[in-house]
């Protein structure tokens, strides 16, 4: 009897998932469970499958870096191969990748992601996907769309039980088909991540504490330094300081537009509280110089886009080609179905984020406060869209049921007792996928910025292209909504009136752009892409000022730029923001120490000076003295906007921070009001904040590492890179990797350290295209292959590996050769 | 001997070409024809376990095993020794259970 107990306890525990714990059963079985993943770790040597509607066989070689050379007959072929070999390397990345995008995440997280599904589905990405692809069914796109999806599931139906990755065996998933439309979830969550920029969610939040004048300076639609894209002939930075307006009184009506924000990206709003600067997820690089300033006389380009950093990687590298047709290498993002970043034999493209905000809001008049069925629109009432959101959980249990509205602009949601709708390019008609597919193409940089200017929507993106004739080009390729009245995208318009909606487009000419400039390079760090003096439109967004002055002091004072060069820009340690700030806190320790009268922190004053005016302004991995600079800023971004918080008697958050380039041109006006802590009885000045900032800092920093000559006060003590796995697996995951670089810089490192530059490229565009690249990860998915983190040590350092980029098979030598993938037509 | 050494291939080759229920399917067999010796859920046992530990032998041969060890450990919160013995163990445990029963309903032969 108890036997039998035991036989019937083993088979349940065997067959059946316990909580978290899997099937123990499958999972422990060592010939097909989590065990036999060794035995998959490294690619067989040689391996052949079938794949249903191949035209023709396929060869595909992976190269000693793991990088598969597809080589097909044709082109649907090619993208066959690649949904086959993205599968091989990252199945578990595409499912998470699918439901993160369509809101689905509850079906491997439970109830614990409801609130990441509410936002994605709340936000209309899942049926936005959906329009999409009915939109383009009738496009080539879509023949390539099916051909990557019957790769995917080809590799799908044939894969051994050992291959499973270890995620789903984990979560006791498994995957399920890939379809089409996954491809639109991916580029649809790009988008979220890229360009979820509503300006007026913080600026309504600080119009609603310290009134509309004061909430203009604080978060202006043209930054106050300007370094743009689109050269405007200054030869250098401009800094157009102004004295701040006071804060007034706040206008609590500013108070929806905040909410909005807040309601339609509540992680978002989350985040961006705390934030000094913006987002480090939107940083990323780029720059190109044209063969009269590089030293081998061609023209060179490098990219690297920063993302929040994963492992596996966002990114996959990968190489296609049909002989005659197509041969482009770079790197996709598995389910998307095209070559992202990369080059070919004629030109190399690489894109940074364009922080222009494309996402309105818009108050509607319903017909029923509680349950809408109607929306009023120039005296007519309109149908709303009704659609029906059902959340489950990993079992298949309903957890959640939400009802979502849509307006002709998009989702809408009640907010303090208003209606509110969104428009946002991301949800709009568009054909990234496509635009990709045929920049693999192209023949010019020209040629590159207008296939993408006509394609390409969103999110909007500064892409800047080189070719091997020597011409170098960028713009910031989106669609950008013509707004009725002064085109302001950060007020709240009357729905009621189809006279507030998006009038159009705007055209081409008018987006920031530039062709072989007479300075010789080019460069994109995120900062605005126009000179406001100069634009057309309104350009208000989320930039940053600190890397672009920075990368283009390096190639203003570099007229042969080498390759080598390049690729040491990509981790420069110096620092602009730096720079500015710190000569300001220098003469104003020394301004209050000259000061008659006993200053009470005199000698940590005195000491946190010469400390600080010991800093090289550089973030090394040896620095001893960034991490008292950090401290310093944040202590002043925390006393100087005091105005800004919740709760001043509480000392709470902040509802919105200004840049640190509105904090810069504060600093030129010693006894602006802003300097003055409400709290305390006496007025502070300009000085006395960075003073006690810097007292204050320095004890902090002394107390958190110790003595200020001692290794805890090291950079690579202080700031690390954090790779997490993309279930936050610690196991899983590289951490506390330390790297050169810090808030700002080229390389910049976030106070997480889980964003960073996701990919690094060097493209020398010379008679024969020769390119580096690496990235934080690896190719292969599978935490237990040595192709899993290979990369890392090379991305730490600051180092590039060469591309191998062959016509052929045969031009890959032995040495240079892995294993080997055949695909042939499935009968 | 004979007994452990025969299931130990026979629960190897079943698991390989079905399942981990091949554990059980041979134990019951083993311990229904062997029911007569009150040793044979034990050795059924022993014989599971060893040919577990014939795969998971295969599986070392071929991959980074003790890198998948120390990754699976560490995602489950397990040492990677306790991970390896409860794997056997549950083959030991399942092959005990089933042999058990089945030599107790061997015994009900007339």
């Amino acid at each position: 009897m108890g036997a039998l107990a035991v036989l019937a306890g083993a088979l349940y525990v065997g067959a059946r998932r316990i909580g978290p714990a899997p099937a123990l059963g499958p999972f422990l079985d060592p010939a097909h469970g989590v065990w036999s993943l060794a035995r998959s770790a490294v690619l067989p040597a040689n391996a052949s499958a079938r794949v249903l509607n191949l035209g023709d066989s396929v060869t595909v070689v992976y190269d000693d870096r793991a990088v598969p050379h597809i080589f097909a007959t044709t082109e649907e072929d090619a993208y066959r191969a690649l949904g086959y070999v993205v599968a091989r390397d990252r199945l578990f990345q595409l499912y998470l990748q699918t439901l993160a995008g369509s809101g689905r995440l509850t079906e491997i997280g439970g109830a614990g992601a409801l609130a990441m599904d509410r936002e994605t589905r709340g936000l209309g990405l899942p049926r936005a996907a959906e329009r999409k692809l009915a939109a383009t069914d009738t496009t080539a796109f879509a023949k390539i769309g099916v051909a990557y999806a019957e790769g995917v599931n080809a590799y799908i139906k044939q894969m051994p039980a050992s291959e499973l990755p270890i995620e789903f065996r984990l979560t006791g998933t498994r995957p399920p088909e890939w379809q089409p439309i996954d491809s639109y979830h991916l580029t649809n969550r790009m988008g979220y991540t890229l360009a979820r920029i509503a300006t007026e969610t913080d600026h309504g939040a600080a119009a609603a504490r310290v009134g509309n004048q004061a909430a203009d300076a604080l978060f202006p639609d043209a930054t106050p330094i300007q370094e743009p894209i689109q050269p405007n002939g200054q030869h250098g930075p401009r800094f157009d300081f102004h004295p701040l307006p006071p804060p007034g009184r706040g206008d609590s009506t500013a108070l929806l537009l905040a909410s909005a924000g807040t309601a339609f990206l509540p992680a978002h709003a989350l985040a961006r509280r705390d934030d000094d600067d913006p987002p480090s997820s939107m940083a990323s690089n780029n720059w190109a110089v044209s063969p009269s300033r590089s030293a081998n006389g061609h023209a060179l380009l490098a990219g690297d886009p920063h993302l929040d950093l994963s492992l596996p990687s966002i990114w996959y590298e990968v190489h296609l080609v049909v002989p005659g047709k197509l041969d482009v290498y770079g790197v996709t993002i598995p389910g998307a179905p095209g070559v992202v970043i990369g080059f070919n034999r004629d030109v190399a493209w690489t894109f940074t984020n364009t922080g222009t905000d494309v996402l309105d809001y818009y108050t509607e008049r319903v017909d029923d406060a509680a349950h809408p069925t109607k929306y009023l629109v120039d005296g007519a009432w309109r149908k709303l869209e009704e659609r029906i959101e059902t959340y489950h959980s990993p079992s298949g249990q309903r957890l959640a049921v939400d009802t979502m509205y849509f307006t002709h602009r998009g989702p809408m949601r009640r907010i303090g007792g208003h209606w509110l709708s969104m428009r946002w390019t991301v949800l709009e008609a568009s054909s990234e996928a496509y635009a990709f597919q045929l920049i693999a193409h192209a023949t010019s940089a020209a040629q590159v910025e207008d296939i993408m200017a006509r394609w390409y929507k969103a999110p909007a993106q500064n892409m800047l292209a080189a070719d091997r004739t020597g011409h170098i080009a960028v713009r910031s390729n989106a669609r950008y909504p013509v707004r009725p009245g002064d085109g302001k995208g950060n007020v709240i318009r009357n729905g009621t009136a189809s006279a507030n909606d998006w009038q159009g487009e705007l055209p081409v000419s008018q987006f920031p752009q530039a062709l072989d400039p007479a300075q010789g390079y080019l460069a994109s760090a995120n900062q605005q892409p126009i000179d406001p003096r100069v634009a057309a439109g309104w350009w208000g967004g989320s930039y940053d000022p600190w890397r672009a002055l920075r990368i283009n002091e390096l190639l203003r004072a570099n007229s042969a730029v080498t390759v080598e060069a390049m690729r040491g820009y990509q981790t420069d340690p110096g620092s602009a923001r730096a720079d500015l700030f710190v000569p300001s806190m220098l003469l104003a320790a020394q301004s209050v120490l000259a000061r008659p009268g006993q200053y009470a922190n005199r000698a940590e004053l005195a000491d946190a000076r010469k400390l600080l005016a010991e800093w090289d302004r550089r973030y090394t991995t040896d620095n001893r003295r960034a991490v008292l600079f950090e401290e310093v800023m944040r202590e002043v971004v925390s006393r100087t906007w005091d105005e800004l918080l919740e709760d001043p008697a509480a000392g709470s958050r902040r509802v919105a921070t200004p840049s640190t380039a509105v904090l810069a041109e504060l600093l030129s006006d010693s006894g602006s009001v802003w300097w003055d802590v409400k709290s305390t009885p006496q007025v502070e000045h300009r000085d006395d904040i960075l003073a006690a900032s810097l007292v204050s800092a320095l004890r902090t920093v002394k107390g958190r590492y110790g003595d200020p000559a001692g290794d805890g006060w090291r950079w690579d003590h202080v700031r690390f890179a954090n790779i997490y796995h993309l279930l936050r697996l610690p196991a899983f995951s590289s951490l506390k990797l330390p790297v050169q670089g810090g808030t700002g810089t080229l390389n910049p490192s976030s106070g997480t350290g889980t964003n960073g530059p996701s990919w690094r490229m060097v493209v020398d565009l010379g008679p024969e295209m020769k390119a580096w690249s690496t990235y934080p990860g690896g190719q292969s998915g599978n935490p237990v292959s040595p192709r899993y983190d290979d990369r890392i040590p090379s991305w730490t350092k600051g180092e590039l590996e060469a591309i191998h980029f062959p016509r052929t098979p045969a031009e890959l030598d032995a040495s240079q050769r892995g294993a080997l993938l055949q695909l042939f037509p499935a009968p | 001997m004979i007994l452990i050494a025969v299931v130990a291939l026979a629960t190897a080759l079943a698991t390989w070409f079905g399942g981990w229920w091949g554990v059980a399917v041979v134990a019951l067999v083993a311990g229904f024809l062997a029911s007569e010796h009150p040793s044979t859920p034990w050795r059924v046992a022993l014989g599971a376990l060893l040919g577990w530990i014939v795969l998971l032998v295969v599986d070392a041969g071929i991959g980074p095993f003790a890198r998948l060890a120390t990754a699976l450990g560490g995602a489950m919160s397990i040492p990677a020794p306790a991970l390896l013995l409860m794997t056997v163990l549950f083959a030991a445990l399942l092959a005990w259970s089933a042999a058990t029963v089945a030599a107790e309903i061997g015994r009900l032969k007339p």
